[in-house]
Protein backbone atom coordinates (compact mmCIF):
# COMPACT_ATOMS: atom_id res chain seq x y z
CA UNK A 1 0.00 0.00 0.00
CA UNK A 2 2.33 2.43 0.89
CA UNK A 3 5.05 1.64 -1.77
CA UNK A 4 2.02 1.98 -4.34
CA UNK A 5 1.31 5.47 -2.51
CA UNK A 6 4.91 6.65 -3.26
CA UNK A 7 4.77 4.62 -6.76
CA UNK A 8 2.32 6.66 -7.89
CA UNK A 9 3.77 10.25 -6.33
CA UNK A 10 6.92 9.04 -7.96
CA UNK A 11 4.85 8.42 -11.48
CA UNK A 12 3.35 12.51 -11.02
CA UNK A 13 7.19 13.87 -10.74
CA UNK A 14 7.88 12.00 -14.01
CA UNK A 15 5.06 13.38 -15.98
CA UNK A 16 5.45 16.75 -14.55
CA UNK A 17 9.29 16.60 -15.70
CA UNK A 18 8.32 15.66 -19.03
CA UNK A 19 6.10 18.03 -19.52
CA UNK A 20 8.50 20.96 -18.06
CA UNK A 21 11.16 18.79 -20.74
CA UNK A 22 8.87 19.50 -23.88
CA UNK A 23 8.71 23.12 -22.76
CA UNK A 24 12.53 23.43 -22.89
CA UNK A 25 12.83 21.40 -25.84
CA UNK A 26 9.99 23.75 -28.07
CA UNK A 27 12.56 26.30 -27.08
CA UNK A 28 15.94 24.63 -28.07
CA UNK A 29 14.19 23.79 -31.23
CA UNK A 30 12.73 27.71 -32.02
CA UNK A 31 9.34 26.71 -31.89
CA UNK A 32 8.99 29.54 -29.64
CA UNK A 33 11.72 31.59 -31.11
CA UNK A 34 11.36 31.28 -35.42
CA UNK A 35 13.23 34.05 -36.11
CA UNK A 36 15.96 33.97 -34.15
CA UNK A 37 16.49 29.84 -35.35
CA UNK A 38 16.28 30.93 -39.11
CA UNK A 39 19.48 33.18 -38.31
CA UNK A 40 21.44 30.71 -36.22
CA UNK A 41 23.14 29.65 -39.43
CA UNK A 42 24.47 33.31 -40.10
CA UNK A 43 25.38 33.73 -36.58
CA UNK A 44 27.92 30.75 -36.39
CA UNK A 45 29.28 31.80 -39.88
CA UNK A 46 29.64 35.19 -38.48
CA UNK A 47 31.19 34.31 -35.42
CA UNK A 48 33.83 31.55 -36.95
CA UNK A 49 37.18 32.11 -36.79
CA UNK A 50 37.86 30.30 -40.05
CA UNK A 51 37.08 33.01 -43.07
CA UNK A 52 36.54 29.92 -46.05
CA UNK A 53 33.98 27.72 -43.81
CA UNK A 54 32.22 31.16 -43.05
CA UNK A 55 32.16 32.77 -46.36
CA UNK A 56 31.47 29.20 -48.13
CA UNK A 57 28.03 29.43 -45.22
CA UNK A 58 27.05 33.29 -46.22
CA UNK A 59 28.01 33.40 -49.92
CA UNK A 60 28.19 29.74 -51.18
CA UNK A 61 31.71 30.40 -51.96
CA UNK A 62 34.79 31.73 -50.76
CA UNK A 63 36.36 32.96 -53.92
CA UNK A 64 35.03 36.26 -55.88
CA UNK A 65 36.14 38.12 -59.20
CA UNK A 66 37.96 41.22 -59.15
CA UNK A 67 35.57 43.75 -59.94
CA UNK A 68 36.27 47.52 -60.52
CA UNK A 69 32.28 48.35 -60.34
CA UNK A 70 32.77 47.28 -56.65
CA UNK A 71 33.95 50.66 -54.99
CA UNK A 72 35.27 50.16 -51.67
CA UNK A 73 36.36 53.39 -49.76
CA UNK A 74 38.42 52.26 -46.04
CA UNK A 75 41.35 55.05 -44.71
CA UNK A 76 44.73 53.72 -46.50
CA UNK A 77 45.98 54.87 -42.45
CA UNK A 78 43.57 54.20 -39.61
CA UNK A 79 44.90 55.98 -36.15
CA UNK A 80 42.53 53.74 -33.91
CA UNK A 81 41.39 50.09 -34.99
CA UNK A 82 38.86 50.90 -32.92
CA UNK A 83 36.57 52.69 -35.40
CA UNK A 84 37.31 52.25 -39.07
CA UNK A 85 34.82 53.87 -41.46
CA UNK A 86 34.10 51.45 -44.36
CA UNK A 87 31.86 52.08 -47.16
CA UNK A 88 31.30 49.33 -50.02
CA UNK A 89 28.86 51.09 -53.54
CA UNK A 90 28.53 48.87 -56.74
CA UNK A 91 27.00 50.05 -60.01
CA UNK A 92 26.37 45.86 -60.85
CA UNK A 93 22.84 45.41 -61.09
CA UNK A 94 20.58 43.18 -58.85
CA UNK A 95 22.65 43.03 -55.88
CA UNK A 96 21.40 40.71 -53.03
CA UNK A 97 23.75 40.85 -50.58
CA UNK A 98 27.23 42.63 -49.79
CA UNK A 99 29.52 41.26 -47.60
CA UNK A 100 32.71 42.75 -45.82
CA UNK A 101 35.40 40.83 -44.01
CA UNK A 102 39.06 41.51 -42.52
CA UNK A 103 40.93 38.60 -42.80
CA UNK A 104 43.26 39.52 -39.67
CA UNK A 105 40.99 39.33 -37.51
CA UNK A 106 40.15 37.16 -34.70
CA UNK A 107 36.32 36.51 -36.02
CA UNK A 108 37.47 37.74 -39.87
CA UNK A 109 33.43 38.26 -40.70
CA UNK A 110 32.57 41.71 -40.09
CA UNK A 111 28.91 41.83 -41.54
CA UNK A 112 26.99 40.78 -43.95
CA UNK A 113 23.77 43.02 -45.76
CA UNK A 114 21.03 41.64 -46.99
CA UNK A 115 19.51 43.88 -49.35
CA UNK A 116 15.59 43.94 -50.32
CA UNK A 117 14.90 44.91 -54.34
CA UNK A 118 14.35 48.27 -52.98
CA UNK A 119 17.78 48.99 -51.14
CA UNK A 120 20.46 50.33 -53.09
CA UNK A 121 23.78 48.30 -53.28
CA UNK A 122 25.62 50.98 -50.79
CA UNK A 123 26.62 50.63 -47.43
CA UNK A 124 28.42 52.75 -44.98
CA UNK A 125 29.79 50.91 -41.36
CA UNK A 126 32.47 51.60 -39.04
CA UNK A 127 34.37 47.99 -38.30
CA UNK A 128 36.63 47.24 -35.57
CA UNK A 129 40.20 45.74 -37.01
CA UNK A 130 42.58 43.98 -34.23
CA UNK A 131 45.66 44.85 -36.90
CA UNK A 132 46.89 46.17 -40.11
CA UNK A 133 44.87 43.57 -43.29
CA UNK A 134 43.11 43.91 -46.35
CA UNK A 135 39.00 44.42 -45.82
CA UNK A 136 37.80 42.93 -48.37
CA UNK A 137 34.14 43.57 -49.72
CA UNK A 138 32.15 41.05 -51.76
CA UNK A 139 28.85 41.48 -53.70
CA UNK A 140 26.44 39.25 -55.10
CA UNK A 141 25.16 40.31 -58.14
CA UNK A 142 22.46 38.15 -60.20
CA UNK A 143 24.07 35.38 -57.93
CA UNK A 144 27.84 36.14 -59.23
CA UNK A 145 30.44 37.15 -56.42
CA UNK A 146 32.66 40.42 -57.08
CA UNK A 147 34.49 42.41 -55.09
CA UNK A 148 37.72 44.18 -54.02
CA UNK A 149 39.79 44.61 -51.54
CA UNK A 150 41.77 47.51 -50.09
CA UNK A 151 44.93 47.08 -47.41
CA UNK A 152 44.31 49.34 -43.91
CA UNK A 153 47.22 50.02 -41.82
CA UNK A 154 46.06 49.76 -38.32
CA UNK A 155 48.29 52.26 -36.38
CA UNK A 156 46.50 51.30 -32.75
CA UNK A 157 44.50 47.63 -32.71
CA UNK A 158 41.18 47.78 -32.05
CA UNK A 159 39.68 45.22 -29.23
CA UNK A 160 36.89 43.56 -31.15
CA UNK A 161 36.75 40.66 -33.32
CA UNK B 1 13.82 56.66 -25.36
CA UNK B 2 14.98 54.43 -28.40
CA UNK B 3 18.84 53.51 -28.36
CA UNK B 4 18.46 54.16 -32.42
CA UNK B 5 18.61 57.46 -33.30
CA UNK B 6 17.98 57.76 -37.28
CA UNK B 7 17.86 60.50 -39.83
CA UNK B 8 16.31 60.06 -43.82
CA UNK B 9 16.96 62.41 -46.52
CA UNK B 10 14.52 61.69 -49.60
CA UNK B 11 16.21 63.37 -52.95
CA UNK B 12 14.93 62.39 -56.22
CA UNK B 13 12.93 58.93 -54.90
CA UNK B 14 15.73 57.62 -53.12
CA UNK B 15 16.53 58.08 -49.27
CA UNK B 16 19.83 58.34 -47.67
CA UNK B 17 19.60 56.44 -43.73
CA UNK B 18 21.94 57.54 -41.09
CA UNK B 19 21.02 54.94 -37.93
CA UNK B 20 22.90 55.89 -34.85
CA UNK B 21 22.37 52.82 -31.95
CA UNK B 22 23.91 53.35 -28.64
CA UNK B 23 25.04 50.01 -27.59
CA UNK B 24 28.96 49.01 -26.16
CA UNK B 25 29.51 46.04 -28.86
CA UNK B 26 31.52 44.30 -26.49
CA UNK B 27 33.32 41.31 -27.98
CA UNK B 28 33.17 38.04 -26.73
CA UNK B 29 36.37 37.07 -24.25
CA UNK B 30 37.96 33.68 -25.13
CA UNK B 31 39.78 32.93 -22.17
CA UNK B 32 37.24 34.09 -20.15
CA UNK B 33 34.54 32.60 -21.64
CA UNK B 34 32.80 35.50 -21.15
CA UNK B 35 30.12 35.87 -23.91
CA UNK B 36 30.06 39.94 -24.37
CA UNK B 37 27.29 41.98 -25.40
CA UNK B 38 26.72 42.82 -29.58
CA UNK B 39 23.99 43.19 -31.70
CA UNK B 40 23.42 40.21 -33.95
CA UNK B 41 20.54 41.62 -36.78
CA UNK B 42 19.54 45.12 -37.66
CA UNK B 43 16.42 45.52 -40.13
CA UNK B 44 15.29 48.44 -42.10
CA UNK B 45 11.62 48.38 -43.56
CA UNK B 46 10.72 51.01 -45.49
CA UNK B 47 6.67 50.95 -45.69
CA UNK B 48 6.51 47.57 -44.14
CA UNK B 49 8.75 46.03 -46.72
CA UNK B 50 12.66 44.68 -45.65
CA UNK B 51 15.34 46.71 -47.47
CA UNK B 52 18.06 45.25 -45.63
CA UNK B 53 18.77 42.77 -42.99
CA UNK B 54 22.59 43.18 -41.70
CA UNK B 55 24.15 40.57 -39.72
CA UNK B 56 26.52 41.86 -37.41
CA UNK B 57 29.51 40.34 -35.38
CA UNK B 58 31.55 41.77 -32.54
CA UNK B 59 33.85 43.55 -34.60
CA UNK B 60 31.57 46.16 -35.56
CA UNK B 61 32.66 49.63 -33.98
CA UNK B 62 31.25 50.59 -30.80
CA UNK B 63 27.79 53.06 -30.80
CA UNK B 64 27.39 51.76 -34.47
CA UNK B 65 26.57 53.96 -37.28
CA UNK B 66 25.14 52.78 -40.45
CA UNK B 67 23.96 54.25 -43.72
CA UNK B 68 21.96 52.89 -46.22
CA UNK B 69 19.62 54.46 -49.21
CA UNK B 70 16.54 52.53 -50.69
CA UNK B 71 13.78 53.56 -52.76
CA UNK B 72 11.10 55.83 -51.07
CA UNK B 73 8.36 58.15 -50.80
CA UNK B 74 7.74 60.74 -48.76
CA UNK B 75 5.05 60.01 -46.40
CA UNK B 76 6.55 56.35 -46.12
CA UNK B 77 7.28 54.88 -42.89
CA UNK B 78 10.73 53.58 -41.77
CA UNK B 79 11.44 51.55 -39.16
CA UNK B 80 14.62 49.96 -38.12
CA UNK B 81 15.24 47.39 -35.22
CA UNK B 82 17.94 45.24 -33.90
CA UNK B 83 18.52 42.00 -31.87
CA UNK B 84 21.45 41.45 -29.85
CA UNK B 85 22.80 38.36 -27.93
CA UNK B 86 21.53 38.82 -25.07
CA UNK B 87 18.00 38.96 -26.46
CA UNK B 88 17.58 42.70 -25.90
CA UNK B 89 16.02 44.71 -28.70
CA UNK B 90 14.60 47.70 -29.54
CA UNK B 91 13.56 49.71 -32.82
CA UNK B 92 12.58 53.13 -34.05
CA UNK B 93 9.88 54.19 -36.59
CA UNK B 94 9.92 57.51 -38.38
CA UNK B 95 7.99 59.05 -41.46
CA UNK B 96 10.22 59.74 -44.42
CA UNK B 97 10.02 62.99 -45.81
Amino acid sequence: MATQEIDTQRRKFLTGALALGGVSTAIGLGVLAPSRALAKWQEEAIMTTSLDDGLNQVLGSSTYQESDQVQLDAPEVAENGATVPVSVETSLPNVDNITLYVPENNAPISAVFELGSRARPSISQRIQMADTSEVVAVVKSNGQLYGTSRKVQVTVGGCGG
Amino acid sequence: MSSIRARATLTDGIAQVRALISHPMEAPDEESGQPGHFIEEVTAEIGGETILHAHWGPSISPNPLIEFSAEAEAGENLRISYTDNQGETDSYEMEIS
